[in-house]
């Protein structure tokens, strides 16, 4: 999976977390929330403020850092949440908003200046000291110099309680030293091997034989080492018991600093009990560990970082004193041992290593004047492990690149065998993301099984009307496999329908209208496709209303309504269908001024009667919101056509309802998906036609001589008294040998958004069924009159009727001819 | 170092293929929870060598979790990384008493990341 590809799935994420604060936003101003409401929120900007940090959005990270402060500070009760806080906090949503909108390029970059300046007043209730965070890490460690009086010991003391020890130690060594080999745990003492410590000796002995080779090898990186540069550092590192819980473990720490180039120089094991006092939980050993003078100091603290507790640590330049030698024996005094004191002491180093654990070291390549056999070999390293590990490999009983065979250790329980790669992913995850073409895919091929299914149905049975279970068997399955394939597209509604809120919240600021939002029936499942292109006309939809439906609240108080208007947005399931909803309490569509206006634009003539329905679908038509409407809201002066425009692409309709001073309810009618559609199949001379069955409102055969003819190469039937235009199919799509005596064809009064009522004249109806949707366009090119094809039972490709520009086509001469 | 197996939690996807890339690269086997809950279920019959949390996460946060690994035995010695946005002190503090070993600061950067394994993970 590439960078963009998670990125694309961080964008998701933004968009759902911003979804969920935007919910809980709306909690919190109705009054209804509680700790985990406003925790939701904080939890959504953290996350996108993760990601955005991950991604190099700077912009994005910096406004959810800020954001996500003062969310902390209301979280933690240090802010009170109160009426404007929750305005400020809508308010830097909607620019969260657009910061995510920026980055998927659907806005510009949002000046977030004055709103960063807003938040970090609103977080300075009390004093901020989230922001310092970064400089207090960086300090941890460093000014803390006590690390020295905690280690301090009496050398002769030390020697002496290390005796026993040193006894065994130093005996083993020799043994070890004449095999020069890992030596088997076996050839150990009894009384060592019998005490249960917990770890295994050969494989200590191998890490340090690693740590010995990073010791060597450092030791070439210093070796450039001259009085221009800074010192070298010192590092003395003591790991306390607390560093070793939580399966902490030291010696990967001084690993790690090995891998910096660093090397250890001395190893402290003053406080190192005789091995049956061992308590596996304590700490004994601590290292001093010279560094290259060119390594950052955050670079070595942020080792330690979180990992140790900062008062293990001792990081400072080496001091000349401690140029020569900073494994003094005198600990507890770093600073005033003099040269003198310590000038044979780098020559013998290793000798009192092999003289006695108690001081053991490993001395570097680093002094020039070290004699190849100082190089540190074998037996000292041996003596080492054996002295220093015990109690880190206690605590950490899990060594790991052991070349030796590893018994297991006695007390290691924290590693069983690594759990199955094959492991499936945490349970909770019950959803699956899958890419969109591959689905597309699967629907197209069950859309090819579904037709072959009819193909073969066709074949089999022909026109006769046995019937084979079977093949009804093999009917029900695919049609249940298509619903199935249809329903991975589905995606609730709640998608587009968060968009709302912010909508309505903007538009109640430019208006000064005041608008209570209620949302019904989020869960509702739609076509993805379907869910995209909603947005824009449901954007209109509610716009229309809070702009011309409610009233200012001044005068809905004088109306006795109450001050706050209500936007009621709905979606639920209707017979195969989607109706969306979208309903005020408003005014209602103020006829008169419509048909005034539709007048003055020209949309219809004053001549013409028109019923309260037609009035109100008048705000639908091309060229009736003009300039006069736009207001100061973004993206108006497009009218409520495209609403029209856009759900009728859709396969949908629109329908209003009004009531003067009581409000006006949209409503949708959208198709579940625009894959398959119910088509009633007709046949026009030689070809076979699918009106889809949305627009069908019945279907006659009329009486001789009932079709009469206007005069203008038009014909109109009168369907209960009113005139409906009749549109010959074969006529309008150029089919040869259609039939043109009306009485000999079969009439279909069809209904449009755009032209109300028509006929269409087609030769025969053939069958009724759902039909696959193949894309016209991609496979051909656009075909006026024409939405699409499909493949019919028998295997012939029919076209499928767009009955909205066939009749728009026609229609658009129809009030003029009606002025005539 | 060995590769070692890793449970991830975060309940973020994006964050989870981040890391994902960041650790397979390093050739660690990668499980993956998207909260502590899940994370709690996952480990009930599984033994990672490592555990990699987010702090916020809906239904049991990463101290929650954290607790709950440190309660039982056979994961005294797990080493448990703490994944985050954040990195004030106190939030430190919480972490380390809870039974934490390490801290990554979100955005992390992969070889970050890997020298941070390499300091806790045996």
């Amino acid at each position: 999976m590439t960078n963009e590809e998670i990125q694309a799935i961080y964008l998701q994420e933004c968009e759902e977390g911003l979804g969920h604060a935007e919910a809980a936003l709306l909690d919190i101003k109705s009054g209804q929330y509680d700790a985990e409401t406003i925790n939701s929120i904080f939890r959504a900007v953290h996350s996108i403020k993760g990601g955005a940090g991950a991604f190099g959005f700077a912009d994005l990270q910096s406004f959810t850092h800020h954001f996500e402060t003062l969310l902390d500070k209301v979280r933690d009760g240090d802010v009170a949440v109160t009426p404007s806080l929750v305005d400020l906090l809508m308010a830097a949503f909607d620019m969260l908003a657009d910061h995510v909108g920026a980055i998927s390029g659907e806005n510009a970059v949002p000046d977030d200046a004055a709103m960063l300046d807003r938040l970090q007043q609103a977080a300075v209730a009390t004093p901020d000291n989230a922001a310092s965070a970064p400089a207090e890490a960086a300090g941890t460690a460093a000014p803390d110099l006590g690390i020295g009086v905690d280690l301090g010991f009496d050398l002769s003391a030390m020697m002496a309680e290390m005796n026993v020890l040193a006894e065994d130690v130093a005996m083993s060594a020799e043994s070890d030293a004449v095999n020069n080999a890992q030596a088997p745990a076996a050839d150990w003492p009894a009384d060592l091997g019998s005490m249960d410590l917990g770890f295994d000796l050969s494989a200590m002995m191998a890490e340090m034989n690693v740590l010995a080779e990073d010791v060597a090898m450092s030791g070439d990186s210093d070796a450039d080492s001259d009085a221009i540069n800074p010192p070298d550092w010192i590092l003395r590192f003591a790991p306390t018991a607390a560093d070793m819980m939580h399966g902490g473990d030291p010696l990967l720490l001084v690993r790690e600093l090995c891998r910096l180039g660093g090397s250890v120089r001395y190893v402290d094991l003053e406080s190192l009990p005789p091995l049956e006092h061992f308590d596996a939980d304590e700490a004994y050993v601590g290292w001093t560990i010279h560094l290259p003078h060119n390594v950052a100091e955050q670079r070595i603290l942020e080792i330690f970082d979180f990992i140790a507790d900062p008062s293990s640590i001792d990081l400072k330049r080496a001091e000349p004193a401690d140029w020569n030698d900073s494994t003094s024996a005198d600990n507890n005094a770093p600073n005033t041992s003099t040269p003198d004191s310590n000038v044979d002491d780098t020559n013998v180093a290793d000798i009192s290593v092999l003289d006695g654990p108690s001081a053991a070291r490993i001395e570097t390549p680093q002094s020039a004047a070290l004699p190849p056999v100082l190089q540190p070999a074998s037996p000292p390293q041996r003596i080492m492990a054996a002295a220093v590990e015990p109690p880190v490999a206690v605590a950490a009983p899990a060594p790991a690149p052991a070349p030796a065979p590893t018994p297991s250790p006695p007390s290691a329980s924290s590693r069983s065998a690594p759990a199955a790669p094959s492991a499936p992913k945490a349970a909770a995850s019950a959803t699956i993301r899958v890419e969109l073409e591959k689905l597309d895919r699967l629907v197209n091929l069950v859309g090819e099984l579904v037709i072959t299914q009819s193909m073969l149905s066709q074949r089999l049975l022909g026109d006769s009307a046995d019937d084979i279970q079977e093949l009804t068997d093999l009917d029900h399955l695919t049609r249940e496999l298509q619903d199935s394939a249809m329903a991975l597209r589905a995606q609730p509604v709640k998608s587009v329908f968060s968009r709302v809120p912010r909508i309505v919240r903007e538009l109640e600021a430019s208006t000064g209208k005041r608008v209570i939002l209620e949302v019904e029936g989020e869960a509702t499942e739609l076509d993805k496709t379907v869910i995209e292109r909603l947005g824009e006309p449901l954007t209109h939809l509610i716009r229309n209303s809070v702009d011309h439906g409610i009233e200012m609240p001044d005068d809905r108080l004088a109306k006795g309504k109450p001050a706050e208007g209500t936007v009621r947005l709905a979606a639920e399931h209707k017979s195969g269908r989607i109706v969306i909803t979208v309903a005020d309490d408003g005014a209602g569509i103020n006829r008169e001024r419509v048909l005034a206006i539709a007048t003055e634009r020209g949309i219809v003539t004053p001549d013409m009667r028109l019923s309260d329905e037609e009035i109100d679908n008048l705000i639908f038509a091309p060229g009736f919101s003009t300039a006069k409407s736009v207001s100061n809201i973004s993206g108006r002066g497009v009218g409520m056509d495209v609403v029209r425009q856009g759900v009728h692409a859709l396969g949908g309709r629109v329908t209003i309802e009004s009531k003067p001073g009581r409000g006006s309810v949209f409503t949708l009618a959208l198709p579940l998906t625009l894959a398959i559609a119910d088509g009633m199949i007709v046949s026009v001379g030689e070809e076979n036609f699918i009106v889809p069955l949305t627009h069908v409102i019945e279907s006659l055969r009329p009486e001789v001589g009932a079709v009469e003819h206007t005069g203008f190469g038009h014909d109109v039937l009168n369907v209960r008294g009113a005139y409906l235009p009749v549109m010959a199919v074969g006529d309008q799509l150029g089919v040869p040998d259609a039939i043109t005596d009306p009485s000999q064809a079969v009439l279909i009064i069809v209904d449009t958004e755009s032209a109300g009522q028509a006929i269409l004249m087609v030769d025969a109806i053939v069958d009724q069924r759902q039909v696959v949707i193949k894309s016209l366009e991609t496979h051909y090119q656009p075909v006026e009159g024409v939405s699409g094809a499909t493949i019919l039972g028998d295997g012939r490709v029919a076209l499928i009727l767009d009955v909205e520009s066939l009749v728009a086509l026609r229609a658009k001469d129809v009030p003029r001819q009606w002025a005539c | 170092m060995p590769n070692i197996n890793i449970l991830t939690v975060d309940d973020s996807v994006s964050m989870r293929l981040l890391l994902r890339a960041a650790l397979t690269k390093e050739g660690h086997q990668i499980n993956e929870a998207e909260d502590g809950v899940a994370a709690a279920e996952w480990l009930e019959h599984h033994q990672p060598d490592l555990v990699i949390t987010d702090i916020n996460m809906p239904r049991m946060d990463g101290f929650g979790l954290i607790e709950h690994i440190r309660a039982q035995p056979r994961f005294r010695d797990m080493p448990i990384l703490v994944l985050t946005t954040e990195s004030t002190a106190e939030k430190k503090a919480r972490a380390r008493a809870a039974g934490a070993t390490g801290w990554i600061v979100k955005p992390f950067d992969p070889d970050q990341l890997n020298s941070v394994i390499r300091r806790v993970a045996h």
